[in-house]
């Protein structure tokens, strides 16, 4: 099934007769895009094209469902998401940044209505000097809310990766969960990698968890690739591949191929 | 032919001493197996004949086919044949088990395999082990149950056809049937002309590989070294035959582990005493 391609201007209003997997095209957007997904409705939306600065509003009414695909592999960007969810929503953002050039994402996220959940995955690559700042933050505003944000990271040849963001429980969101979780690879002595996920709490029924680990790779994972036969190099490239390409279960087959591609290109 | 000769080894891990003075030789195509209390130390002889940085040899010796295994890197052990099948192998996230596989495969031959020969190998290993083709195709050891992860491990060693393959406890958490896969996998490689070390707490898996030699390690030494009889003795006995027989102080204080250990020995002395 070939997926339909929209080109999109200020706003976009989704219904019933755009159903399933679209190609959103955002090259003639300008400054700040609308979007609005009608009741009970589920979509996944592939972005391309997007411009170097842009605001993306996202207004999920009841029960809809959205998903949203992101490879970016050009020009600086700097990007606003902001999303508003209604009762029992879910809203997902997979986004992987492999440009060789410096990014500048932020987002933040109102769950409004009861049962609704927000999952932002990142998995971003930065060499040669680019840098790539990415702040995801998301409020619990009301019951049985579920949040998710995560970054795998890989810098090298002093590329720098900023991992920030807020996670914010509030008062009457009982029976949340919330997770974050930064990971960030430093290949060599060069590159920088810097996380401070933050949560904050404001009640007291809740599961939340948060991890940052900044480092190089994980030593036993090393050991036991090196104990097959394969070369140092060889061993930190495919760990490193592996943890960027995690991701991909999240892209379609043709997608999945562009991320090997882009990703192979990158070292 | 290979032959591995361990002199006098000693070993640390963070200032603590481990090994303290291993004397241990397999020779060409043998099957030597290792027993020993919990925390005694077999992982980490498996661990230091590989070659993980993380313990530092400070005396001793190992050699390889007469070569200094100790002045090798990782790597080059595993071209030269020595495989180490892991106690807790390590799920690799977003690494494909097959495209590994390929790599590993690769770095043990001067040319690249063609891919129908590699597929076709991966096939009939996988058919031995009856690990499903399907997961090759997952990320390595990702969502793998126990068993699977084992079996996969001991794939491996067909792959790679090593001259002397390590296995550490490489039977804990198979069912029945998965035990029998694995112990027929092992005679056959060992048909093949590989040597072994094999780590286990299980006497019935170690008798069904009928090893040449079986080799006790407590307090990081090798405390007896003989024959089936052995295994057998300690199955029945616990390790206070092993104290009885050759006068060695079980050094540790036992852990909750090891309880559960001399328990299951403690529970079949209980039963033939009241037969
Ligand atoms: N990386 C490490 N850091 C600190 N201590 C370690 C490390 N690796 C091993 N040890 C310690 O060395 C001792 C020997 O461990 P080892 O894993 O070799 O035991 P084992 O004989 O294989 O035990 P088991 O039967 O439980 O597998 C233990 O006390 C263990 O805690
Ligand atoms: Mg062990």
């Amino acid at each position: 099934m070939k997926s339909k391609i929209i080109e999109v201007n200020d706003k976009l209003i989704l219904t019933e007769n755009d159903s399933g997997e679209l190609i959103l095209d955002l090259k003639k957007c300008n400054e700040k895009v609308d979007f609005f997904i009608k009741q009970n409705l589920k979509f996944v939306l592939s972005l391309i094209n997007i411009p170097s600065n842009l605001a993306l509003n996202f207004n999920l009414e009841e029960n809809s469902n959205l998903k949203l695909k992101i490879i970016n592999d050009s020009s600086n960007k700097s990007l606003n998401f902001n999303e508003n969810l209604a009762n029992s929503c879910y809203f997902s953002c997979f986004l992987v940044d492999l440009s060789k050039s410096n990014t500048e994402i932020k987002n933040l996220c109102n769950m409004n209505g009861e049962g609704s959940s927000f999952d932002f995955e990142i998995s971003s690559l930065s060499n040669k000097d680019t840098v790539k700042k990415y702040e995801i933050s998301c409020n619990h505003n009301s019951l049985n809310q579920n949040s998710n944000v995560s970054l795998h990271g890989v810098a090298l040849q002093n590329g720098q990766i900023i991992g920030k963001g807020v996670t914010w429980i509030k008062e009457n969101s009982i029976k949340s969960n919330a997770k974050q979780n930064e990971r960030i690879i430093l290949f060599d002595k060069e590159s920088a990698g810097k996380g401070y996920p933050t949560l904050k709490i404001d009640c007291n029924d809740v599961k939340a968890s948060h991890g940052c680990a900044i480092g190089s790779l994980n030593d036993n994972h090393l050991f036991y690739l090196l104990s097959r036969g394969l070369s140092y190099n060889e061993a930190r490239k495919l760990i490193t591949l592996g943890y960027l390409q995690s991701i991909k279960v999240n892209f379609n087959i043709d997608e999945q191929e562009t991320i090997d591609s882009l990703i192979n290109g990158g070292f | 032919m290979s032959e591995l000769i361990i002199k006098n080894l000693h070993v640390e891990v963070e200032n603590k001493k481990i090994l303290k003075g291993i004397n241990l030789t397999v020779k060409n195509n043998e099957l030597v197996a290792i027993l020993g209390p919990n925390g005694h130390g077999k992982s980490t002889l498996l661990s230091v004949i590989m070659g993980n940085p993380k313990y530092k040899v400070v005396e001793g010796e190992i050699l390889f086919d007469g070569e200094n295994v100790l002045k090798m890197s990782v790597d080059e052990r595993s071209k030269k044949g020595i495989f180490l099948g892991f106690q807790n192998p390590y799920e690799i996230p977003g690494l494909n088990t097959s495209d590994f596989y390929k790599a590993a495969l690769n770095a043990h031959e001067e040319k690249r395999i063609p891919l129908f020969k590699f597929y076709k190998a991966l096939e009939n290993g996988c058919k031995d082990v009856k690990l499903d083709f399907d997961m090759m195709n997952r990320n390595l050891n990702d969502g793998f149950s126990g068993g699977e992860k084992k079996r996969n491990e001991i794939l491996q060693m067909l792959l790679l056809n090593p001259k002397l393959a390590m296995l550490d406890e490489i039977d804990s958490g198979l069912d029945v049937d998965a035990l029998n896969i694995v112990s027929d996998a092992i005679t056959k490689q060992k048909e093949k002309g590989s040597s072994f070390l094999v780590v286990s707490h299980y006497d019935k898996f170690l008798n069904s590989l009928k090893p040449d030699k079986v080799a006790v390690i407590i307090n990081g030494r090798v405390a007896c070294i003989g024959g089936e009889e052995i295994s057998k003795n300690i199955a029945s006995f616990g390790y206070h035959w092993v104290k009885k027989t050759y006068g060695i102080e079980i050094e540790k204080e036992e852990t909750s582990m090891n309880q559960v250990s001399i328990g299951v020995c403690a529970t079949k002395e209980i039963i033939k005493d009241e037969k």
